[in-house]
Protein backbone atom coordinates (compact mmCIF):
# COMPACT_ATOMS: atom_id res chain seq x y z
CA UNK A 1 0.00 0.00 0.00
CA UNK A 2 1.53 3.40 -0.84
CA UNK A 3 2.29 6.66 1.26
CA UNK A 4 -1.30 7.82 0.59
CA UNK A 5 -3.60 5.03 0.90
CA UNK A 6 -2.36 4.54 3.94
CA UNK A 7 -3.21 8.21 4.70
CA UNK A 8 -6.55 8.21 3.44
CA UNK A 9 -7.14 4.66 5.41
CA UNK A 10 -5.66 6.13 8.78
CA UNK A 11 -7.93 9.57 7.90
CA UNK A 12 -11.27 7.43 7.77
CA UNK A 13 -10.41 5.35 10.25
CA UNK A 14 -9.54 8.27 12.87
CA UNK A 15 -13.51 8.91 12.22
CA UNK A 16 -14.37 5.62 12.52
CA UNK A 17 -12.60 4.59 15.85
CA UNK A 18 -14.51 7.28 18.28
CA UNK A 19 -17.83 5.21 16.74
CA UNK A 20 -16.31 2.10 17.56
CA UNK A 21 -15.86 3.39 20.99
CA UNK A 22 -19.36 5.27 21.31
CA UNK A 23 -20.46 1.82 20.13
CA UNK A 24 -18.49 -0.29 23.11
CA UNK A 25 -19.91 2.38 25.98
CA UNK A 26 -23.60 2.68 24.39
CA UNK A 27 -23.49 -1.62 24.67
CA UNK A 28 -22.37 -1.65 27.84
CA UNK A 29 -24.90 1.01 29.09
CA UNK A 30 -27.49 -1.94 27.30
CA UNK A 31 -26.14 -4.40 29.69
CA UNK A 32 -26.53 -2.11 32.61
CA UNK A 33 -30.67 -1.53 31.16
CA UNK A 34 -31.11 -5.15 30.64
CA UNK A 35 -29.44 -6.27 33.95
CA UNK A 36 -31.64 -7.38 36.83
CA UNK A 37 -33.16 -5.05 38.54
CA UNK A 38 -32.58 -4.66 42.90
CA UNK A 39 -35.93 -5.61 43.46
CA UNK A 40 -38.75 -7.18 41.58
CA UNK A 41 -42.03 -6.31 42.09
CA UNK A 42 -44.70 -9.00 41.38
CA UNK A 43 -47.55 -7.26 39.02
CA UNK A 44 -51.17 -8.15 38.06
CA UNK A 45 -51.60 -10.40 40.70
CA UNK A 46 -55.47 -9.86 39.79
CA UNK A 47 -56.82 -8.68 36.86
CA UNK A 48 -59.06 -6.19 38.28
CA UNK A 49 -59.41 -4.54 41.91
CA UNK A 50 -62.69 -7.34 41.89
CA UNK A 51 -61.90 -10.70 42.59
CA UNK A 52 -65.60 -11.61 41.64
CA UNK A 53 -67.34 -9.94 44.30
CA UNK A 54 -65.08 -9.09 46.55
CA UNK A 55 -62.15 -6.93 46.67
CA UNK A 56 -58.93 -8.09 45.61
CA UNK A 57 -55.37 -6.80 46.23
CA UNK A 58 -54.80 -4.92 43.22
CA UNK A 59 -55.23 -0.88 43.26
CA UNK A 60 -56.13 1.34 40.81
CA UNK A 61 -52.75 3.17 39.70
CA UNK A 62 -52.03 7.01 40.20
CA UNK A 63 -54.26 9.30 37.91
CA UNK A 64 -56.48 6.32 36.98
CA UNK A 65 -60.45 6.14 37.31
CA UNK A 66 -62.06 3.34 36.99
CA UNK A 67 -65.67 3.42 36.18
CA UNK A 68 -67.43 -0.10 37.28
CA UNK A 69 -71.19 -1.61 36.12
CA UNK A 70 -71.87 -4.54 38.08
CA UNK A 71 -75.03 -6.14 37.60
CA UNK A 72 -76.88 -9.48 39.32
CA UNK A 73 -79.57 -11.11 37.65
CA UNK A 74 -82.76 -12.98 39.03
CA UNK A 75 -82.45 -17.18 40.93
CA UNK A 76 -81.92 -19.27 37.67
CA UNK A 77 -84.03 -21.82 39.45
CA UNK A 78 -87.09 -19.43 38.69
CA UNK A 79 -87.25 -21.10 35.40
CA UNK A 80 -88.42 -19.87 31.97
CA UNK A 81 -91.75 -17.79 32.74
CA UNK A 82 -88.64 -15.25 34.26
CA UNK A 83 -86.70 -16.34 32.01
CA UNK A 84 -84.02 -17.70 34.36
CA UNK A 85 -83.64 -14.77 36.50
CA UNK A 86 -82.34 -12.52 33.19
CA UNK A 87 -86.03 -11.01 33.81
CA UNK A 88 -84.69 -9.57 37.11
CA UNK A 89 -81.93 -7.51 38.36
CA UNK A 90 -79.61 -6.21 41.05
CA UNK A 91 -77.21 -3.22 40.14
CA UNK A 92 -74.25 -1.19 41.35
CA UNK A 93 -72.23 1.95 40.32
CA UNK A 94 -68.98 2.22 41.12
CA UNK A 95 -65.96 4.74 40.53
CA UNK A 96 -62.46 4.18 42.04
CA UNK A 97 -60.12 6.10 41.57
CA UNK A 98 -56.25 6.14 42.69
CA UNK A 99 -54.77 9.10 44.61
CA UNK A 100 -51.05 7.51 44.44
CA UNK A 101 -50.16 4.50 43.24
CA UNK A 102 -50.36 2.96 46.74
CA UNK A 103 -53.78 3.99 47.98
CA UNK A 104 -57.00 4.13 46.12
CA UNK A 105 -60.60 5.25 46.84
CA UNK A 106 -64.26 4.93 46.01
CA UNK A 107 -67.70 5.48 45.75
CA UNK A 108 -70.59 2.65 45.38
CA UNK A 109 -74.21 2.73 44.68
CA UNK A 110 -76.17 -0.58 45.32
CA UNK A 111 -79.74 -1.06 43.89
CA UNK A 112 -79.70 -3.51 46.79
CA UNK A 113 -81.64 -1.51 49.99
CA UNK A 114 -80.47 1.45 48.11
CA UNK A 115 -76.75 1.50 49.45
CA UNK A 116 -73.94 3.75 49.51
CA UNK A 117 -70.84 3.00 50.60
CA UNK A 118 -67.45 4.80 50.27
CA UNK A 119 -64.22 2.75 50.87
CA UNK A 120 -60.52 3.62 50.75
CA UNK A 121 -57.72 0.26 49.69
CA UNK A 122 -53.99 0.85 50.49
CA UNK A 123 -51.22 -1.12 49.89
CA UNK A 124 -48.75 -1.95 53.20
CA UNK A 125 -46.50 -4.55 51.12
CA UNK A 126 -45.94 -5.13 48.10
CA UNK A 127 -44.74 -9.12 46.74
CA UNK A 128 -41.50 -8.95 45.84
CA UNK A 129 -37.67 -10.39 45.00
CA UNK A 130 -34.36 -9.78 44.09
CA UNK A 131 -32.73 -7.54 47.33
CA UNK A 132 -36.32 -7.14 48.97
CA UNK A 133 -37.61 -10.55 49.48
CA UNK A 134 -41.64 -10.39 50.45
CA UNK A 135 -43.72 -13.31 49.89
CA UNK A 136 -47.03 -11.50 49.52
CA UNK A 137 -48.81 -8.61 48.84
CA UNK A 138 -50.83 -6.92 51.42
CA UNK A 139 -53.65 -4.43 51.54
CA UNK A 140 -56.06 -3.06 53.86
CA UNK A 141 -59.57 -1.81 52.78
CA UNK A 142 -61.65 0.36 54.64
CA UNK A 143 -65.38 0.68 53.98
CA UNK A 144 -68.58 2.17 55.04
CA UNK A 145 -71.98 1.50 53.70
CA UNK A 146 -75.29 3.02 54.17
CA UNK A 147 -78.98 1.40 53.46
CA UNK A 148 -81.06 3.76 51.81
CA UNK A 149 -84.42 2.57 51.66
CA UNK A 150 -87.17 3.96 53.98
CA UNK A 151 -87.58 2.46 57.53
CA UNK A 152 -89.73 -0.61 58.07
CA UNK A 153 -91.20 0.53 61.08
CA UNK A 154 -91.60 4.67 61.00
CA UNK A 155 -93.74 4.57 63.96
CA UNK A 156 -91.03 4.31 66.34
CA UNK A 157 -87.72 6.12 66.38
CA UNK A 158 -85.67 5.26 64.35
CA UNK A 159 -81.76 6.35 64.15
CA UNK A 160 -79.66 7.08 60.99
CA UNK A 161 -76.26 5.43 63.37
CA UNK A 162 -78.60 2.02 62.23
CA UNK A 163 -78.27 2.46 58.21
CA UNK A 164 -74.50 1.89 58.62
CA UNK A 165 -72.09 -0.89 58.77
CA UNK A 166 -68.90 -0.52 58.36
CA UNK A 167 -66.00 -3.24 57.01
CA UNK A 168 -62.31 -3.69 57.54
CA UNK A 169 -60.29 -6.49 55.61
CA UNK A 170 -57.18 -7.05 55.19
CA UNK A 171 -56.22 -8.66 51.62
CA UNK A 172 -53.01 -10.87 51.69
CA UNK A 173 -52.52 -12.34 48.29
CA UNK A 174 -49.88 -14.33 46.14
CA UNK A 175 -49.15 -14.70 42.90
CA UNK A 176 -47.49 -18.26 42.54
CA UNK A 177 -46.24 -17.65 39.02
CA UNK A 178 -48.25 -16.14 35.72
CA UNK A 179 -50.96 -19.02 36.19
CA UNK A 180 -51.89 -18.80 39.44
CA UNK A 181 -52.48 -16.45 42.28
CA UNK A 182 -54.38 -16.87 45.45
CA UNK A 183 -55.51 -14.51 48.40
CA UNK A 184 -56.44 -14.98 51.56
CA UNK A 185 -58.15 -11.68 53.29
CA UNK A 186 -59.87 -11.90 56.52
CA UNK A 187 -62.67 -9.16 57.17
CA UNK A 188 -64.32 -7.81 60.31
CA UNK A 189 -67.73 -6.64 59.52
CA UNK A 190 -69.19 -4.21 61.85
CA UNK A 191 -72.98 -3.37 62.07
CA UNK A 192 -74.42 -0.67 64.17
CA UNK A 193 -78.19 -2.38 64.38
CA UNK A 194 -78.87 -6.43 64.78
CA UNK A 195 -82.58 -7.44 65.47
CA UNK A 196 -82.29 -9.33 68.58
CA UNK A 197 -79.92 -8.91 71.92
CA UNK A 198 -78.11 -12.29 70.59
CA UNK A 199 -77.14 -11.37 67.81
CA UNK A 200 -74.04 -9.87 67.74
CA UNK A 201 -73.05 -6.64 65.76
CA UNK A 202 -69.85 -7.66 65.03
CA UNK A 203 -69.00 -11.02 62.72
CA UNK A 204 -65.62 -12.30 61.27
CA UNK A 205 -65.21 -13.77 58.15
CA UNK A 206 -62.47 -15.11 55.70
CA UNK A 207 -62.02 -14.41 52.22
CA UNK A 208 -60.66 -17.21 49.97
CA UNK A 209 -60.16 -16.11 46.27
CA UNK A 210 -58.25 -17.76 43.30
CA UNK A 211 -57.09 -16.82 40.06
CA UNK A 212 -55.64 -19.45 37.60
CA UNK A 213 -54.92 -18.37 33.94
CA UNK A 214 -56.27 -20.07 30.96
CA UNK A 215 -55.26 -18.42 28.35
CA UNK A 216 -53.42 -14.67 27.76
CA UNK A 217 -56.68 -12.78 28.84
CA UNK A 218 -58.63 -15.11 30.64
CA UNK A 219 -58.58 -16.36 33.46
CA UNK A 220 -61.20 -18.13 35.94
CA UNK A 221 -61.63 -17.16 39.67
CA UNK A 222 -63.32 -18.28 42.41
CA UNK A 223 -64.24 -17.03 45.17
CA UNK A 224 -65.57 -18.09 49.15
CA UNK A 225 -66.38 -16.06 51.87
CA UNK A 226 -67.08 -18.56 55.00
CA UNK A 227 -68.39 -17.01 58.09
CA UNK A 228 -66.32 -17.63 61.16
CA UNK A 229 -68.33 -15.96 63.83
CA UNK A 230 -71.87 -15.91 62.59
CA UNK A 231 -74.48 -14.11 65.02
CA UNK A 232 -77.51 -16.25 66.53
CA UNK A 233 -79.85 -15.07 63.17
CA UNK A 234 -76.51 -15.59 60.74
CA UNK A 235 -76.42 -18.99 61.45
CA UNK A 236 -80.11 -19.98 60.81
CA UNK A 237 -81.40 -18.15 58.05
CA UNK A 238 -77.54 -17.21 55.90
CA UNK A 239 -75.52 -18.67 53.72
CA UNK A 240 -71.59 -18.45 52.86
CA UNK A 241 -70.98 -16.58 49.34
CA UNK A 242 -69.20 -18.55 46.85
CA UNK A 243 -68.75 -17.44 43.13
CA UNK A 244 -67.55 -18.68 40.60
CA UNK A 245 -66.01 -16.59 37.19
CA UNK A 246 -64.44 -15.72 34.22
CA UNK A 247 -62.13 -12.45 33.81
CA UNK A 248 -61.80 -11.41 29.90
CA UNK A 249 -60.05 -8.91 29.53
CA UNK A 250 -59.65 -6.85 26.25
CA UNK A 251 -57.69 -3.04 25.88
CA UNK A 252 -59.17 -1.21 29.31
CA UNK A 253 -61.57 -3.19 29.58
CA UNK A 254 -62.04 -6.38 31.75
CA UNK A 255 -65.09 -8.41 31.61
CA UNK A 256 -66.16 -10.76 34.49
CA UNK A 257 -68.81 -13.05 34.11
CA UNK A 258 -70.04 -15.08 36.89
CA UNK A 259 -72.23 -17.60 38.52
CA UNK A 260 -72.89 -16.82 42.56
CA UNK A 261 -75.16 -17.70 45.52
CA UNK A 262 -75.48 -14.07 46.48
CA UNK A 263 -77.72 -10.97 45.32
CA UNK A 264 -75.01 -8.61 47.50
CA UNK A 265 -72.03 -6.96 45.72
CA UNK A 266 -71.29 -4.70 48.75
CA UNK A 267 -69.34 -6.39 51.63
CA UNK A 268 -71.98 -6.26 54.14
CA UNK A 269 -74.04 -7.59 52.36
CA UNK A 270 -72.94 -10.44 50.12
CA UNK A 271 -70.81 -11.73 53.48
CA UNK A 272 -73.66 -11.50 55.89
CA UNK A 273 -76.90 -11.69 53.80
CA UNK A 274 -77.06 -14.55 51.82
CA UNK A 275 -79.66 -16.74 51.29
CA UNK A 276 -78.79 -19.49 48.23
CA UNK A 277 -77.97 -22.70 48.43
CA UNK A 278 -75.91 -23.67 45.70
CA UNK A 279 -77.00 -27.20 45.75
CA UNK A 280 -80.71 -25.47 45.45
CA UNK A 281 -79.93 -23.55 42.86
CA UNK A 282 -80.01 -20.82 44.02
CA UNK A 283 -77.79 -19.13 41.91
CA UNK A 284 -77.68 -15.79 40.19
CA UNK A 285 -75.78 -15.28 36.53
CA UNK A 286 -74.07 -12.19 36.22
CA UNK A 287 -71.33 -9.66 35.38
CA UNK A 288 -68.76 -6.84 36.52
CA UNK A 289 -67.79 -4.48 33.36
CA UNK A 290 -64.67 -1.98 34.07
CA UNK A 291 -63.35 0.45 31.87
CA UNK A 292 -60.33 2.64 33.52
CA UNK A 293 -59.91 6.07 32.21
CA UNK A 294 -56.85 8.08 32.38
CA UNK A 295 -56.99 11.54 34.01
CA UNK A 296 -53.53 12.29 34.38
CA UNK B 1 -45.63 12.95 51.02
CA UNK B 2 -45.81 9.40 51.98
CA UNK B 3 -46.46 10.56 55.37
CA UNK B 4 -49.03 13.18 54.22
CA UNK B 5 -50.90 9.78 52.54
CA UNK B 6 -50.91 7.95 55.77
CA UNK B 7 -52.40 10.53 57.46
CA UNK B 8 -55.17 10.86 55.36
CA UNK B 9 -55.66 7.36 55.80
CA UNK B 10 -55.73 7.66 59.32
CA UNK B 11 -58.27 10.81 59.34
CA UNK B 12 -60.19 8.85 57.30
CA UNK B 13 -59.90 5.47 59.86
CA UNK B 14 -61.06 7.90 62.81
CA UNK B 15 -63.95 9.79 61.32
CA UNK B 16 -65.06 6.31 59.71
CA UNK B 17 -65.34 4.53 62.93
CA UNK B 18 -66.43 7.67 64.87
CA UNK B 19 -70.18 6.62 64.75
CA UNK B 20 -69.79 2.79 65.48
CA UNK B 21 -72.66 1.88 67.72
CA UNK B 22 -73.84 -1.48 69.46
CA UNK B 23 -77.49 -1.67 69.00
CA UNK B 24 -80.37 -4.02 68.52
CA UNK B 25 -83.84 -3.50 68.05
CA UNK B 26 -85.14 -5.44 71.37
CA UNK B 27 -83.10 -3.53 73.52
CA UNK B 28 -83.23 -0.59 71.48
CA UNK B 29 -87.61 -0.25 71.26
CA UNK B 30 -88.18 -2.33 74.25
CA UNK B 31 -90.84 0.07 75.58
CA UNK B 32 -92.71 -0.37 72.10
CA UNK B 33 -91.95 -4.50 72.54
CA UNK B 34 -92.99 -4.74 75.96
CA UNK B 35 -96.10 -2.40 76.64
CA UNK B 36 -97.95 -2.20 73.07
CA UNK B 37 -100.60 -4.97 72.95
CA UNK B 38 -101.08 -6.10 69.74
CA UNK B 39 -103.39 -8.98 70.08
CA UNK B 40 -106.98 -8.78 68.77
CA UNK B 41 -106.49 -5.64 66.72
CA UNK B 42 -109.72 -5.19 65.21
CA UNK B 43 -111.24 -2.38 63.10
CA UNK B 44 -113.45 -1.49 66.09
CA UNK B 45 -111.50 -2.63 68.93
CA UNK B 46 -108.56 -0.92 68.45
CA UNK B 47 -108.97 1.20 65.34
CA UNK B 48 -111.53 3.66 65.91
CA UNK B 49 -110.33 4.64 69.60
CA UNK B 50 -107.22 6.10 67.76
CA UNK B 51 -109.00 7.57 64.87
CA UNK B 52 -111.68 9.28 67.89
CA UNK B 53 -108.80 10.31 69.87
CA UNK B 54 -107.14 12.11 67.04
CA UNK B 55 -108.94 12.37 63.87
CA UNK B 56 -112.29 12.94 64.78
CA UNK B 57 -111.82 16.78 65.50
CA UNK B 58 -111.07 17.20 61.73
CA UNK B 59 -112.28 14.18 60.43
CA UNK B 60 -115.80 12.90 61.71
CA UNK B 61 -118.61 12.81 59.00
CA UNK B 62 -119.73 16.16 60.91
CA UNK B 63 -117.24 18.59 60.42
CA UNK B 64 -115.05 17.13 57.68
CA UNK B 65 -116.36 19.53 54.65
CA UNK B 66 -115.42 22.64 56.73
CA UNK B 67 -112.37 21.16 58.83
CA UNK B 68 -110.80 18.14 57.29
CA UNK B 69 -110.95 19.07 53.40
CA UNK B 70 -113.71 16.71 52.82
CA UNK B 71 -111.70 13.76 54.09
CA UNK B 72 -114.09 11.75 56.45
CA UNK B 73 -112.31 9.24 58.16
CA UNK B 74 -115.57 7.90 60.58
CA UNK B 75 -117.01 4.98 58.24
CA UNK B 76 -114.95 1.79 57.88
CA UNK B 77 -115.37 2.23 53.86
CA UNK B 78 -113.83 6.07 53.90
CA UNK B 79 -110.80 4.51 56.04
CA UNK B 80 -110.16 1.92 54.08
CA UNK B 81 -109.97 4.26 51.24
CA UNK B 82 -107.28 6.47 52.34
CA UNK B 83 -105.35 3.67 54.66
CA UNK B 84 -102.14 4.71 52.87
CA UNK B 85 -102.50 7.77 52.73
CA UNK B 86 -103.63 8.11 56.83
CA UNK B 87 -100.36 5.85 57.11
CA UNK B 88 -97.95 8.26 55.52
CA UNK B 89 -99.56 10.86 57.75
CA UNK B 90 -99.22 9.70 60.87
CA UNK B 91 -95.97 8.38 60.64
CA UNK B 92 -94.63 11.78 58.97
CA UNK B 93 -93.30 10.38 56.01
CA UNK B 94 -92.49 12.26 53.04
CA UNK B 95 -94.81 13.47 50.32
CA UNK B 96 -97.58 13.59 53.34
CA UNK B 97 -98.92 15.79 54.82
CA UNK B 98 -98.11 15.13 58.70
CA UNK B 99 -101.13 14.44 61.01
CA UNK B 100 -102.85 15.21 63.09
CA UNK B 101 -102.39 18.62 62.24
CA UNK B 102 -102.21 20.07 65.69
CA UNK B 103 -99.23 18.14 67.36
CA UNK B 104 -95.94 18.64 66.53
CA UNK B 105 -94.45 15.02 66.96
CA UNK B 106 -96.41 11.50 65.77
CA UNK B 107 -98.67 10.03 68.15
CA UNK B 108 -97.99 7.64 70.44
CA UNK B 109 -96.06 4.55 68.63
CA UNK B 110 -97.96 1.72 69.76
CA UNK B 111 -101.22 3.58 68.44
CA UNK B 112 -99.18 3.57 64.98
CA UNK B 113 -98.17 0.33 65.34
CA UNK B 114 -101.53 -1.09 65.65
CA UNK B 115 -102.97 0.97 62.92
CA UNK B 116 -99.44 -0.88 61.26
CA UNK B 117 -100.62 -4.22 62.54
CA UNK B 118 -104.41 -3.57 61.15
CA UNK B 119 -102.98 -2.59 57.41
CA UNK B 120 -100.45 -5.32 56.75
CA UNK B 121 -103.53 -7.79 58.37
CA UNK B 122 -105.81 -6.77 55.10
CA UNK B 123 -107.43 -4.24 57.09
CA UNK B 124 -110.71 -5.79 57.72
CA UNK B 125 -113.71 -3.99 58.74
CA UNK B 126 -113.53 -6.49 62.04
Amino acid sequence: MDFYKKQRLLFLLSFIAPFIQAQEVNMLNMLDSIAPQKVQYAYGTFKSTRVLNGHSNERMPEGQLDVRIEHRFGLINQGYYEFFGLDQSNTLLSMEYGIKNWVMVGLNRASLDKTVSGFTKFSIFRQSTGEIVMPVSVSFLLETSVIGTKWLYPERDNLFSSRVSYISQLIIARKFNENLSLQLAPVWIHRNLVPAIIDSNDMFALGIASRYKISRRTSFNVEYYPVLSPSWNHAASYRNSLSVGFDIETGGHVFQLLLSNTTGMIEKAFITETTGKWLNGDLHLGFNISRVFSLK
Amino acid sequence: MKNTGCFFVLILIIIGFSKCYYNNEETLYADLTNSCDTTNITFKAKVVPVLKEHCYKCHSNAVAADNGAGIRLEDYVDVKLRLNRVYGAITHQDNFLPMPKDMTTKIDTCQIKIIRIWMEAGGLDN
